[in-house]
């Protein structure tokens, strides 16, 4: 146990004064996040108000045939009109950019209207983007005109409008606030937690194997009078250090970047912060750590087992999918935790913190998260034990 | 004392081992040392004398009790290696040419690691320090991280961690293979304390001038076998050729 204090002591001084690691240990998660909740729905919001608000050139053929339709259009915010751009002409024109789009008004389009028979329009756009806010607009600008057409209609007819509204539907969902948001939330913190757990993991597991292998200061350690089980254990406990630090610092990034968020309403964010209660923390807190043991001891091993740092790297690289993967299941609506989902890694844990965050968990379940992430932790250290007291993965090449 | 008696290694040999080797067998073990029994004394400087690839720093690696021998028995101050490794490790310090450092760790704190691994008490830490930082001149940089040292600097230190623990066994595995001159005659000067101070001291090394500098006993290793084992002037003596070169020639039955 002394040595492996000692070991310990040593790695993390080590770890700590490597810059690499202070970045993915700190920096990363705590300016990323933030970064990424606070400046991402202001940057989404900021273009899409711009696209929705830039002034657009848009072509009118066959104006004569409506010139109700054209003064609509005329009179909309931040729509120039031309009329001088013949029919054939209309995709060289989108496609030089010098109209953004064009309506053609169809031959028949008043009478079609009086005779109350769909009036056809054609809009001619580029667009390969269904979101597309060009699209949106000019879909929107002839939705109301459609509506101000129906109006008059009503009133011609004299009929009421409320009677084709034949259904009153009243939604009363008895789930609370708390609940909606937590398994909405719910399902991000564990891709949260377990990325940032293993990326926080990684860098220590290859530079304390891999690593280690390569500087050649393996060979001293491994004949001082420290145990080999002495020297894993002393390495593992760094690496599963690192890994709950960083998944802690990823929460963290995660909390100050829903303090500082501007987009997300006062209520909401009142919600958030009752639900990540000290006692929804702790509870998370103890999926974090068998997930940290978990992956520090897997990447320990791949680590150990590498010849070099960059062979290490490309182990690891494509394992970091594997493990992602598997922790947006949590993100997906529908998937639940049961007993079959309980007992997949990394997916339970990400199902489970939906639930504990959402306080819907059931404590059977929970228990069988815990006893398969104890199961896999268990094994993969077993893994790194024989790996480290294997003479041809350790002086291997 | 080190004793080694009928000692083998062999290694599995994969596939992708062999073509990197170039080997055209058909076997899927590879033996690195055959039959070996040799003893070190102390008090005596034990040379092995071979090419790259002969077998040395598997040799010496199941000595440090980082291998284990496939056959045979190898004792270290009296302990089997096999049986108490951690005895060993703890009379034992181990020196390569090419030995790591780690970099962020000053050279001070890289020896107090080993020290405090040896579970050295405070008092003795610091007056086997003072010693070897006089001893090694490192005074003036031996609170500066291991990163920024200069080669010659870093064996130094290398020199200080390895005998921090006033060890009774010295293993030197080509202890000046890639330094300087400078760096080189320091290890050829503690080599000599080891000796000076009735260490058991064995070194492996591929250059013969340092077999004739520093040793009292000699073995010749070639493809894991050896080829010669006594004491070096017995050696010397009995030389049909005019250099030790030649003489390595002759003996292993190698051709230029």
């Amino acid at each position: 146990m002394r040595n492996i204090k000692i070991i310990y002591l040593k790695e993390m001084i080590d770890m700590i004064r490597d810059r690499r690691t202070l970045f993915f240990l700190i920096l990363f998660p705590i300016l990323f996040i933030p970064l990424m909740v606070v400046g991402f729905p202001k940057l989404i919001g900021s273009i899409s108000e711009q696209k929705m608000t830039e002034i657009l050139t848009v072509a009118i053929v066959g104006e004569d045939n409506s010139p109700e339709l054209t003064s609509f259009f005329r009179d909309s915010e931040n729509i120039i009109i031309i009329m001088d751009v013949p029919k054939d002409s209309i995709e060289s024109s989108i496609i030089s950019e010098n109209i953004d789009a064009a309506v053609v008004i169809s031959d028949n389009f008043e009478n079609d209207i009086q005779n109350m028979i769909p009036a056809l329009i054609e809009l001619h756009y580029r667009s390969s983007d269904d979101m597309d806010a060009l699209q949106k607009r000019l879909s929107v600008g002839l939705n109301k005109y459609a509506n101000i057409i129906n109006k008059t209609r009503y009133e011609q007819l004299s009929l009421n409008e409320e009677n084709f509204t034949p259904l009153n539907i009243q939604h009363n969902n008895i789930a609370s606030q708390k609940e909606i948001m937590g398994k909405l939330m719910g399902g991000w913190l564990p891709y949260i937690f377990i990325l940032y757990c293993f990326l926080g993991a990684m860098y220590p597991a290859l530079d304390l194997g891999a690593g280690e292998k390569e500087r050649r200061t393996l060979e001293t350690i491994l004949v001082s009078p420290a145990s080999r089980m002495e020297i894993l254990l002393g390495k593992f406990g760094v690496v599963t250090t690192f890994g709950i630090l960083s998944s802690l610092m990823g929460l963290m990034g995660l909390y100050i970047g829903i303090q500082f968020s501007t987009e997300l309403p006062p209520t909401v964010q009142k919600i958030i912060f009752e639900m990540l209660n000290i006692k929804t923390i702790a509870t998370v807190m103890t999926l974090i750590i068998p997930v940290a043991i978990f992956l520090g001891a897997l990447l320990l091993s791949l680590s150990i087992y590498s010849k070099t740092f960059k062979e290490a790297q490309s182990i690891i690289g494509p394992l970091n999918i594997l493990i992602i993967f598997p922790s947006i299941i949590g993100t997906i609506p529908g998937v639940e935790l049961t007993t079959l989902t309980a007992a997949i890694p990394i997916v339970n844990i990400s199902l489970a913190s939906k639930e504990i965050v959402a306080g819907t968990i059931q404590i059977p379940l929970l228990i069988e998260v815990y006893l398969t992430l104890l199961a896999m932790s268990a094994l993969s250290l077993y893994l790194a034990v024989r790996m480290f007291h294997k003479e041809e993965v350790i002086f291997r090449g | 004392m080190i004793t080694l008696k009928n000692v083998s290694k062999s290694f599995k040999l994969t596939r992708k081992l062999k073509n990197e080797m170039a080997l055209n067998t058909k076997s899927n073990n590879f033996q690195a040392v055959n039959n070996v029994s040799i003893q070190c004394e102390p008090g005596k400087i034990f040379g092995l004398l071979g090419p790259n690839g002969a077998g040395k720093t598997t040799l010496l690696r199941m000595i440090a009790t980082m291998l284990k021998p496939t056959e045979g028995t190898i004792t270290v101050g009296g302990y089997d290696v096999a049986r108490n490794p951690g005895r060993v490790r703890k009379i034992l310090g181990f020196l390569t040419g090419n030995t790591g450092l780690y970099d962020r760790l000053t050279a001070e704190e890289m020896v107090k690691y080993y020290a405090d691994l040896y579970g050295l008490d405070h008092a003795t830490y610091i007056r086997r320090r003072d010693r070897l930082f006089d001893m090694l001149d490192m005074k003036d940089f031996a609170g500066r991280r291991n990163g920024k040292l200069s080669t010659g600097m870093k064996q130094k230190v290398s020199i200080a961690r390895t005998m921090i623990n006033n060890p009774d066994i010295v293993v030197f595995d080509e202890p000046t293979s890639g330094l300087d001159v400078m760096t080189s005659q320091a290890i050829i000067k503690l080599i000599r304390l080891c000796k000076a101070e009735n260490k058991t001291v064995i070194f492996s090394t591929h250059r013969m001038g340092e077999v004739q500098q520093l040793c009292d006993d000699l073995a010749i290793i070639h493809k894991g076998n050896i080829f010669y084992n006594g004491t070096y002037n017995n050696f010397s003596e009995n030389m049909k050729t005019d250099s030790l070169e030649d003489e390595f020639i002759r003996i292993t039955g190698e051709t230029v």
